[in-house]
C-alpha cells in the first residue's frame, strides 16, 4: 500500500477534469483500495485462439470509492479483451482515496491481465469442506495481494484485503493450484490435499513491474500556483546521472538553470540559488546537500514526493524572490520493512513498522568518504593525509511517526544533517586550522491534520538547531549558532463548491549567534586589496532574535465552470537586531479551462525577501539595508496530450528592485556604507515542459527554457550598467527518459544541452607591485560566454525478487561519451594565456540495494 | 551566488593550480616587465625616524623606483617611456582612477580622469608631497582625518591610521610593449599629529636584500653567491636560498577589541629570469619562496632576486649570472 500511495500522490486530478468529480486540493493522505474485485468473462474468441494478454486502463474512482470513469489506453493483444476488461472494472469497488482526510476521487492506470484457465467448473459450494486456506502476498514486498483468484481442480476462491483465501471443494491427492492476480505473474503450486485437513499455505506472486503500481499522474494536485512541476519519488529515483537522489532531479526541469560542476545550487528563472526556499513538509531547512553537491540532506527514501514552483507561488509561502520546492516525506508502512542501500559515497539503512494503531520509520546514512581516504591517502599523498585531520564527513537521519489523535492524523518526526571537513597543517595555532568547515541541522516537528466539517486544520510546529562554522587559519572565521522555532497553520474553509478560503500563519522565530573575524571589506571595483598585512582582521560577535511573522490569506473561487481564481494576501515582518521591516504580497493566479485538456493560466504577485545575516552586519555589512522586492508576472498553457503525455508552455517575466549589492558610497561620517538597495534586476524567458507520465514501462520529460537574467549594480560601483547574471544560460534542455523492461530492468538516459555560462573576459593586466602578483583587468562584465555545455548520463537499474526481500543494483555513468565541457577558463599569470577547467569527465558509479 | 560561484572557481582554480597547464610561467621574463616598485621616503640623516622609511607624511618627499626588465630592448632603458601617476582619493568613497580597471586598461585616460602625473623617466624619481595640488593634499588631509575617526569607531582600526596613495607606473618600449604597475604608498601622520611611533601606526622601513646563493646544503648555510664567477653550472638543478639583510621588523597590529599585538613582518621573496626553469612553482608559474630549485641554462642570463615585507616595503637585487660550462 505504501507502494500505491506514493504512486498516486501525483495523479489527482485537475481543474479539468470532469464534472462529476471534484477537484480534489491538498494532499493525498489514502491512497485508494481495491475491496470489490471483479472477474471479467473471458472473450471466448481469445479463448478458442488462446490468447493471453494486459488490458491497460485510466480510471477515475470518484468520493465513495466507486468507478466515476473508465477509459482503456492500451487494448491488449487481442481485440476482445478491452470491452471485456472495461466491463470489469466498470464494477470494481475502491476504498476511496483521502485527500487531506477526506475521501476524493482520484485517477489512476489499472492494468487487467487475461490468463487461460485450465478448466472452468461450477463454483463449490459453501458447506464443502476448506482444503486449502491461507494467503497470497507478493513476493519481496511480502505485501498482501487482494482480489487474486486462487483455483484448483476448477473450485475457486478469491483473496480479500488482507490476502486470504478459503478453497473448498477439492479432491483428495495431488493437485495444481494455480494462483491469478492482474498485477502479478500467474503461479502454479503443486499441493497434495489430504481427506479432512485444511492445509494451510501462503503463495507469494511476482508482480508483473516492482514499480508504483503501473500507476499514474496525470496532471498536478490543485493548487494556487499556475506552473507546479511535482515529482514522484518512485517516478524518478532511476534518472541518470542523480545516483538516485529525487532532489538532483529538481535541476533538470524548466526554470532551473545547470550548476557548475552539478553541484546543487538552485537558480531558478535566473534567481539567486538563496533566494528558493526548500521546506520538509512545511518546515525550511538551510541546505539541500551534503558538502553542495554528493547528495541530497534527506534521503529520498523517506521522501514521498517534490512539489517545485519556479515562481508565482502561492501566499502560503514567502521571504523568497526564486521559487519553492516543497519536499513530502511518506508514511511509513503499517508492515515491518526494511532497506538498506551503499554507493560510492555512503551507506544507509532504514526500517519501518507498526506503532500502536500507527506506523514508523525511522533511517540513517553516512558517508564513508573518510574510511576511503583514511586507507588511501596515506598510500597516494602522505603529505595530504597528514593534513586532513577529518575527512569529508556527513550524515543524515530521519525519524517519523504517524498516529491518529483527536479525529485527526498526528505526526511527530525528526531530521537533521551534519558536515564535517577539517584540514589541520602541524603549524596552525590552536583553535585555528588551516581549514575547518562545519554545516549542521536539527529539526523536530510535529504537525496534526483534522477535517472537521467545511473545515480542515493543518498545523506544524517544529524547532530546530542549526550551526555553521568556516574557519581558515587566522585570517577568517565564521561561527553561526542558530535555534529556531516554526509554526505553520492553514485553517481551510469550504464555503461553497465553488469557493474556498484559506488563512494561515507562517511564523520564524530565530535566536542567532555569531562570531566572525575576517580581513577588513575590500574596496568594490578596485584593483587589488587594500591593507595587506594580512593578520590583522575585523571581528564582530552578538546574539539576538530575529522574528519573522506572517499573515496570509486565500480565496479559491470557481467563478464560472470554465474559470478558476485564485487570489491571495501576505503580509511579512521582520525584526532582526532591533531593526524591523515589513513589506505586503498581494498576488492572483488564474486558470481558464478553454476546451477538455487546454487550460490557460496567468500569475501575478508581488515577493519581498529580507538580507542575507551577512550583509546586515554593522561591521561586514550595512544594518539598515531594506527588503528585496519582486514582481513575477507570467502566462502559459497546459495542454493533455496523448499517450500519457501532456505539455506545458510558460512564459514569466520578473522585476527585482532594492537588490543588496555593493556600493562605494559613504555615510554621513564619511564611513564607507558597504551594500545599499541600489541593485536592480530584469528577467525574462519561456519554458516548455513536454511529459510523459510512466505507463507502459516508460517515462521521461524533455524541458527547455530560454531565458534572461540581468543585473544593475550601484551606480557609485564602475563600470555601471546592465549585465548578465552570473549564471544567465540562454538554452537550457534536457532530455530525460527511462524504460522499464521485461525481468526488472530500467534503462535510462538523459541527455543536457545548455548555453555556457557568461564570463568576463579580461582586457590586460597590471603589476600589483605590494605583492608581487598581476592582477587581471576585467572587461565589460559578462559579456563573453563558455562554449556549450553538452553531457549524455545513462542508467541500468536490475532488480532481483526473492520470496521476502529484493536486491537491486545501479550502474549510473556521467558524461558516457567523455565530452569534454567548460566550467570555466583557467588564466595564465597577466591573462594572455587560457585554458578551459573542464567539467565532470566520464563518471561511473554503482549501488547495492537490499528491501525486505 | 556570484560569490558562490567564485568560490567554485577558486576550488578549481586549486585544482588546476596542482597541474601545469603549459603556461609560459610569470617567473620568465621575455620581454618589457615591471617586475617591483619601491617607495622610501628621504630623510634627513639627522631625522629621529631613521632611514629606509618607507610611509612617508604629507611634508615628507618620497624616492620612487621600479625594478624594469627589458630583456630585448636596451639595458639601461633609454628606449623605455616610464610614467609615474598617483590619485587623491575619491569623494564620497568614489574610486580613485589609479585603482578602477576601466582606466588601467587605458593609462592614457588616467589624467583626464583626474591622477596627476608625479614624475617620468626610469631612474629614480623624487616625489614631493608638498608639491602636490592643493585639493589633492587636502582629501589626503581629510582622508587620514576620517582614517583617525574610523579607529575611535572600530578598535582594530586603531593601529591603521594611514592613508594609502594609489601610484601608478607605466612603462613602454619603443616596440610598443607597454607594461603597467600599481603601487600603494602608505601616508601616515606626520609627528606633530601623532606620538610618534606608537600612536596609530608604526610606520614601514623598506627591507634589504642581501645576497643570493646556490646553496651547497640542504638547509641553505652555506653557498656561492650568484654574484660570483660560475656560481651556476649550465645544465645542473641547484638549490637557490635567498637571504635578507636583516631578520623581519616587528610591529603591532590591533586585535578586534583594539589590543595592540606585536608581530614579525612575514618576508615573502619572489624571482624572475631570463632562462633557466624553476621546480615545483605550480601552474601560474610564480617562482616564490626564500629557496627554491634551480636549472640553469646554458649561456648568460639575468637573475632578478625581489623581497616584500607585506607591509609595502620592497627591495630588490639583480644578478648577471654566466654559468660554467
Amino acid at each position: 500500500m505504501g507502494i500505491l500511495v506514493a504512486a498516486l500522490l501525483s495523479s489527482l486530478l485537475g481543474a479539468e477534469d470532469p464534472p462529476a468529480s471534484t477537484p480534489p486540493q491538498g494532499t493525498l493522505t489514502r491512497a485508494p483500495e481495491l475491496v470489490e474485485p471483479a472477474t471479467a468473462e473471458y472473450p471466448p474468441e481469445a479463448k478458442a485462439a488462446g490468447v493471453e494478454g494486459t488490458v491497460v486502463l485510466s480510471i477515475v474512482i470518484d468520493a465513495e470509492g466507486e468507478v466515476a470513469q473508465a477509459v482503456v489506453t492500451d487494448p491488449g493483444p487481442h481485440p476482445s479483451f478491452a470491452a471485456a476488461a472495461l466491463h470489469a472494472v466498470q464494477q470494481f469497488r475502491f476504498r476511496p482515496a483521502e485527500i487531506d482526510g477526506k475521501p476524493a476521487a482520484v485517477e489512476i492506470e489499472y492494468r487487467y491481465q487475461f490468463v487461460l484457465e485450465k478448466a472452468a467448473s461450477p463454483p463449490p459450494r459453501a458447506e464443502e469442506p476448506v482444503v486449502l486456506t491461507g494467503r497470497v502476498v507478493e513476493r519481496g514486498t511480502r505485501t498482501p495481494v487482494a482480489g487474486a483468484t486462487v483455483e484448483s481442480q476448477g473450485a475457486t476462491a478469491d483473496t480479500g484485503p488482507d490476502g486470504r483465501f478459503a478453497l473448498r471443494g477439492v479432491a483428495p491427492g495431488d493437485v495444481i493450484v494455480r494462483v491469478v492476480s492482474p498485477e502479478h505473474e500467474p503461479l502454479s503450486v503443486r499441493e497434495v490435499v489430504e481427506e479432512g485437513k485444511a492445509r494451510e499455505v501462503e503463495y507469494r506472486l511476482t508482480r508483473r513491474r516492482y514499480d508504483p503500481y503501473e500507476a499514474v499522474v496525470r496532471g498536478e494536485r490543485r493548487r494556487p500556483e499556475v506552473s507546479v512541476h511535482t515529482l514522484d519519488t518512485e517516478e524518478v529515483r532511476t534518472v541518470p546521472g542523480t545516483q538516485g537522489d529525487v532532489l538532483k532531479v529538481l535541476q533538470n526541469l524548466p526554470g532551473v538553470a545547470r550548476a557548475p560542476f552539478g553541484i546543487g545550487l538552485l537558480v531558478v528563472r535566473g534567481s539567486e540559488p538563496n533566494e528558493t526556499i526548500v521546506y520538509v513538509d512545511g518546515i525550511p531547512i538551510p541546505l539541500l546537500f551534503h558538502f553542495g553537491a554528493v547528495t541530497a540532506v534527506v534521503n529520498s527514501d523517506v521522501v514521498q514526493g517534490i512539489d517545485f514552483v519556479p515562481g508565482n507561488f502561492g501566499a502560503r509561502f514567502g521571504r523568497a524572490l526564486g521559487g519553492t520546492v516543497e519536499l513530502r516525506t511518506r508514511e511509513a508502512k503499517r508492515e515491518w520493512h526494511g532497506a538498506t542501500q551503499m554507493d560510492v559515497y555512503d551507506g544507509r539503512l532504514e526500517v519501518e513498522g507498526p506503532v500502536g494503531a500507527g506506523s514508523a520509520y525511522a533511517a540513517i546514512r553516512r558517508s564513508w568518504i573518510d574510511a576511503v581516504l583514511a586507507v588511501a591517502l596515506p598510500r597516494v599523498a602522505p603529505d595530504a593525509a597528514n593534513d586532513l585531520r577529518v575527512a569529508p564527513r556527513y550524515y543524515d537521519y530521519q525519524a517519523k511517526v504517524t498516529h491518529p489523535l483527536l479525529g485527526g492524523m498526528a505526526s511527530l518526526f525528526a531530521f537533521g544533517s551534519d558536515d564535517l571537513l577539517t584540514f589541520v597543517r602541524p603549524e596552525d595555532k590552536p583553535g585555528r586550522p588551516s581549514f575547518h568547515l562545519s554545516t549542521a541541522f536539527h529539526r523536530v516537528g510535529a504537525s496534526w491534520r483534522r477535517p472537521m466539517g467545511a473545515l480542515t486544520n493543518d498545523v506544524v510546529l517544529a524547532v530546530g538547531k542549526d550551526t555553521f562554522d568556516v574557519l581558515r587559519g587566522e585570517a577568517f572565521g565564521v561561527l553561526t549558532g542558530i535555534e529556531s522555532v516554526t509554526l505553520r497553520d492553514a485553517l481551510g474553509w469550504k464555503l461553497s463548491d465553488s469557493l474556498s478560503l484559506e488563512m494561515g500563519a507562517d511564523l520564524y522565530l530565530r535566536r542567532l549567534s555569531y562570531e566572525v573575524y575576517a580581513a577588513p571589506p575590500g574596496s568594490p571595483g578596485a584593483v587589488g586589496d587594500q591593507f595587506q598585512d594580512s593578520p590583522s582582521t575585523v571581528a564582530e560577535r552578538a546574539t539576538g532574535y530575529w522574528l519573522s511573522p506572517a499573515l496570509y490569506a486565500e480565496a479559491d473561487w470557481r467563478a464560472t465552470p470554465r474559470l478558476r481564481l485564485v487570489a491571495g494576501l501576505r503580509a511579512d515582518t521582520e525584526r532582526r537586531f532591533s531593526r524591523t521591516r515589513s513589506w505586503l504580497d498581494p498576488r492572483l493566479s488564474a486558470f481558464y479551462s478553454l476546451r477538455e485538456g487546454t487550460t490557460l493560466v496567468a500569475g501575478a504577485g508581488l515577493y519581498g525577501s529580507p538580507p542575507q545575516p551577512q550583509l546586515t552586519s554593522p561591521t561586514f555589512g550595512n544594518p539598515d539595508l531594506l527588503s528585496e522586492r519582486a514582481v513575477h508576472l507570467s502566462l502559459g498553457v497546459k495542454q493533455e496530450l496523448p499517450y500519457q503525455s501532456n505539455l506545458e508552455v510558460t512564459g514569466y517575466y520578473k522585476r527585482l528592485w532594492d537588490l543588496v549589492v555593493r556600493t562605494r558610497l559613504e555615510d554621513d561620517a564619511g564611513q564607507p556604507l558597504r551594500y545599499s538597495n541600489e541593485g536592480r534586476g530584469r528577467i525574462y524567458g519561456v519554458e516548455l515542459m513536454l511529459r510523459r507520465e510512466l505507463a507502459r514501462g516508460l517515462y521521461g520529460w524533455l524541458s527547455w527554457t530560454i531565458e534572461r537574467s540581468e543585473r544593475i549594480n550601484d551606480p557609485s560601483v564602475t563600470p555601471y550598467g546592465w549585465r548578465l547574471f552570473a549564471l544567465d544560460q540562454t538554452h537550457v534542455v534536457a532530455l530525460i527518459a527511462s524504460y522499464r523492461l521485461a525481468g526488472e530492468w530500467i534503462l535510462g538516459t538523459r541527455v543536457r544541452v545548455v548555453s555556457g555560462n557568461p564570463y568576463t573576459p579580461p582586457v590586460g593586466s597590471v603589476l600589483d607591485a605590494d605583492t608581487g602578483s598581476v592582477r587581471c583587468l576585467p572587461g565589460a562584465p559578462l559579456s563573453q560566454r563558455l562554449p556549450t555545455f553538452f553531457q549524455t548520463d545513462a542508467r541500468v537499474d536490475k532488480r532481483w525478487v526473492f520470496d521476502r526481500w529484493m536486491f537491486s543494483a545501479y550502474v549510473d555513468v556521467q558524461n558516457v561519451s567523455n565530452h569534454e565541457n567548460a566550467e570555466f577558463r583557467f588564466r595564465n599569470y597577466d591573462c594572455t594565456q587560457t585554458v578551459p577547467v573542464p567539467s565532470i569527465p566520464f563518471f561511473p558509479t554503482i549501488g547495492l540495494r537490499a528491501e525486505w | 551566488m556570484v560569490n558562490a560561484v567564485r568560490r567554485l572557481a577558486a576550488i578549481a582554480l586549486t585544482a588546476v593550480l596542482a597541474c601545469n597547464p603549459g603556461f609560459e610561467p610569470q617567473y620568465r621574463v621575455t620581454d618589457l616587465r615591471i617586475l617591483g616598485v619601491r617607495a622610501e621616503v628621504i630623510v634627513d640623516p639627522a631625522d629621529p625616524r631613521g632611514t629606509d622609511l618607507a610611509d612617508p607624511n604629507l611634508d615628507d618627499t618620497v624616492r620612487l623606483e621600479a625594478l624594469i626588465a627589458n630583456p630585448k630592448g636596451q639595458a639601461d632603458l633609454s628606449d623605455v617611456d616610464v610614467t609615474w601617476l598617483a590619485c587623491a582619493p575619491g569623494q564620497g568613497g568614489a574610486l580613485p582612477p589609479c585603482v578602477d580597471p576601466t582606466f588601467l586598461q587605458d593609462p592614457a585616460s588616467l589624467v583626464s580622469a583626474g591622477a596627476f602625473p608625479i614624475a617620468k623617466g626610469a631612474k629614480p624619481s623624487d616625489f614631493s608631497l608638498t608639491a602636490l595640488p592643493a585639493p589633492a593634499r587636502d582629501a589626503f588631509a581629510a582622508a587620514l582625518e576620517s582614517a583617525r575617526r574610523l579607529a575611535f569607531s572600530e578598535p582594530t582600526f586603531q593601529c591603521r591610521i594611514y592613508v594609502e596613495i594609489p601610484i601608478v607606473v607605466v612603462a613602454e618600449s619603443a616596440t610598443g610593449r607597454r607594461d603597467v604597475a600599481l603601487k600603494r604608498v602608505r601616508l601616515v601622520q606626520k609627528p606633530a599629529d601623532a606620538t610618534f611611533p606608537y600612536d596609530g601606526y608604526l610606520p614601514n622601513r623598506n627591507p634589504v636584500v642581501k645576497d643570493a646563493i646556490s646553496a651547497t646544503d640542504d638547509g641553505c648555510l652555506g653557498g656561492t653567491s650568484l654574484g660570483a664567477p660560475k656560481a651556476l653550472s649550465a645544465g645542473a638543478t641547484k638549490t637557490l636560498c635567498a637571504q635578507a639583510a636583516s631578520r623581519p621588523d616587528e610591529y603591532f597590529i590591533c586585535g578586534a577589541d583594539g589590543t595592540r599585538n606585536w608581530t614579525n613582518e612575514n618576508l615573502s621573496w619572489q624571482w624572475y629570469v631570463t632562462a633557466g626553469e624553476f621546480k615545483d612553482v605550480g601552474g601560474l608559474g610564480n617562482a616564490e619562496g626564500s629557496h627554491l630549485d634551480f636549472t640553469t641554462p646554458q649561456g648568460t642570463f639575468t637573475l632578478w632576486l625581489i623581497l616584500r615585507d607585506g607591509r609595502g616595503g620592497e627591495a630588490w637585487k639583480p644578478f648577471d649570472v654566466t654559468p660554467a660550462p
